[in-house]
């Protein structure tokens, strides 16, 4: 197939004959485009920094419940658990929601073994000005920077008065916050030393929110799973798979505003091609009427079509492409990030790590490319495979 | 050449070195760096908790993972919706319902 410079003229020509028609449709294919790349942008970048720290999670963890609730665990369990063959270690944690009132907000508070030497070492990596002494003695506690920022704009600049269960006030100084790295992780979250945690929450001291274990072979897991379900029916396994499996449709696309997003745009995309494929109007199909009576080919009608459809939305398509790219990464996607952080005060920076998921892209140029062009293309067969007397009288 | 036809050639270039450059610019400045993940894998390591904060309103969509289809009721008897991130974030869809039994 020759590629005919002047069949590309006058496709331009021809669309810039159409004007206003051009423009519009160029304008919905972008904006359409646009958005669900924007979207699809957003989703993907929130999935791989969710993917990314999924590896150094604990095998299992196990929740109590009881009456369909979720209720403390008896540290009790510990010691059976840990006699299961295949199981390294076994850790209660104490963790959970403090409602701070004064600015509507809920802190995710978790307590840790701050004694343990292994933990200050390693921890000094993560937070920014941090004095390792300060998180056991003092009554130390490391803070997100949303966490810190709330703070500050209550007055609280180097501690806090959590209010415990008893209705005393339990004062906590804040010894660092965490590195802007963590920030999607962190932004939310109150690490400081076990003992408080059990005051601040007024749980008692021989239970625990969750265990988490660890497991040596993970061929084991499910067998591991089975035994603890044994001994303990009453208690819930969430494995590391399952909740790499829960990442994968972390936003449902059965209910969310994902559906309704992509609805509305299909529901227009195809909108247009319906109009189209309803039939030309009687100009276009005098125009190749013209065109036969004055020797064009089918090929070249085709050919010229084609060049048309895809000049449009081909460029329709890069532009959507690169505005989307810049609106998410570089303007942190201004509105459409409300969908994602919700309305709460305390929200992250939302600056997502930049990640292409190359078969999305290819995804969005199938589902709009071609078949704007197929939509172009099979009317204009129709009306070129006429005779030019027939279709011009 | 017409002079539409280099108008037409120029913003296909345009737009092309435009993706081009953006994506070279994004993928040196905002990927995420080994030492980041490296962070984030230490942070992780030491809470152990899944989960991004990019929303805390409530349990059930700040700790998703960890939360069950009954979360909702700890909070209020209301049963208030938070609108728009309960809508959008879906709960794990292990202790979803299947085949119209609840599996807690």
């Amino acid at each position: 197939m020759k590629f005919n410079i002047y069949l590309l003229e006058f496709a331009l020509f021809s669309l810039m004959r159409k004007g206003a028609k051009t423009l519009f449709v160029f304008f919905i294919l972008t904006f359409l485009i646009f958005l669900l790349a924007s979207v699809l942008f957003i989703s993907d970048a929130i999935k791989h920094e969710l993917n990314v720290s999924i590896e150094h999670l604990p095998e299992l963890t196990l929740q109590r419940l009881q009456a369909g609730k979720q209720i403390n665990v008896p540290l009790k369990r510990v010691e059976p658990l840990l006699e299961i063959e295949g199981v390294a270690s076994v850790i209660p944690r104490v963790w959970g929601y403090y409602y701070f009132k004064v600015a509507g907000v809920n802190f995710s508070v978790v307590g840790i073994d701050a004694f343990e030497q292994s933990y200050k070492a390693s921890l000094q990596n993560v937070v920014d000005a941090y004095d390792v002494k300060a998180l056991e003695k003092e009554g130390g506690m490391i803070v997100g920077a949303g966490v810190k920022k709330i703070l500050e704009e209550n007055y609280y600049q180097d501690f806090f008065n959590f209010v415990t269960a008893d209705g005393k006030w339990k004062r906590m100084h804040i010894v660092g916050s965490f590195n802007a790295d963590v920030s999607l992780q962190a932004n939310d979250m109150i690490l400081l030393p076990k003992k408080s945690a059990y005051e601040i929450f007024g749980m008692a001291k021989d239970e625990a929110t969750d265990l988490v274990l660890k497991v040596k072979n993970p061929e084991e897991i499910s067998t591991i799973v089975s035994k603890i379900n044994q001994k303990y029916p009453d208690m819930r396994v969430v494995t590391k798979e399952d909740i790499r499996v829960s990442y994968q449709n972390i936003f449902d696309y059965k209910s969310g505003f994902f559906l309704s997003l992509f609805v509305v745009s299909a529901f227009t995309f195809f909108m247009i091609i319906y109009d189209k494929l309803s039939g030309l109007s009687s100009e276009e199909k005098r125009e190749i009427g013209i065109l036969k009576a004055l020797g064009w080919s089918m090929d070249d009608i085709l050919k010229e079509r084609f060049y048309e459809s895809f000049i449009l939305c081909f460029g329709a398509f890069l532009l959507a492409l690169a505005l989307s790219m810049a609106y998410v990464f570089f303007f942190d996607a201004p509105v459409l990030r409300s969908l994602f952080v919700g309305y709460s005060t305390l929200k992250p920076s939302f600056e997502l790590p930049f990640y292409v998921n190359i078969p999305m892209i290819v995804l969005l140029f199938l589902l709009s490319v071609p078949v704007y062009i197929g939509s172009v293309m099979i009317p204009s067969w129709r009306a070129a495979m006429l005779d030019a007397d027939e279709v011009l009288r | 050449m017409a002079r539409s036809t280099f108008f037409l050639i120029g913003f296909f270039i345009c737009v092309s070195v435009c993706i081009a450059v953006e994506f070279l610019y994004l993928y040196n400045t905002r990927s995420m760096t080994q030492e980041a993940m490296n962070k984030k894998a230490l942070f992780i390591a030491h809470v152990g908790l899944p989960d991004l904060s990019l929303v805390g309103e409530a349990r059930y969509v700040r700790h998703r993972s960890l939360s069950d289809v009954f979360s909702i009721f700890g909070d209020s008897p209301e049963l208030l919706e938070y609108f728009p991130s309960t809508f959008v974030y879906h709960y794990a869809p292990y202790v979803s319902m299947s085949g119209g039994r609840v599996e807690p």
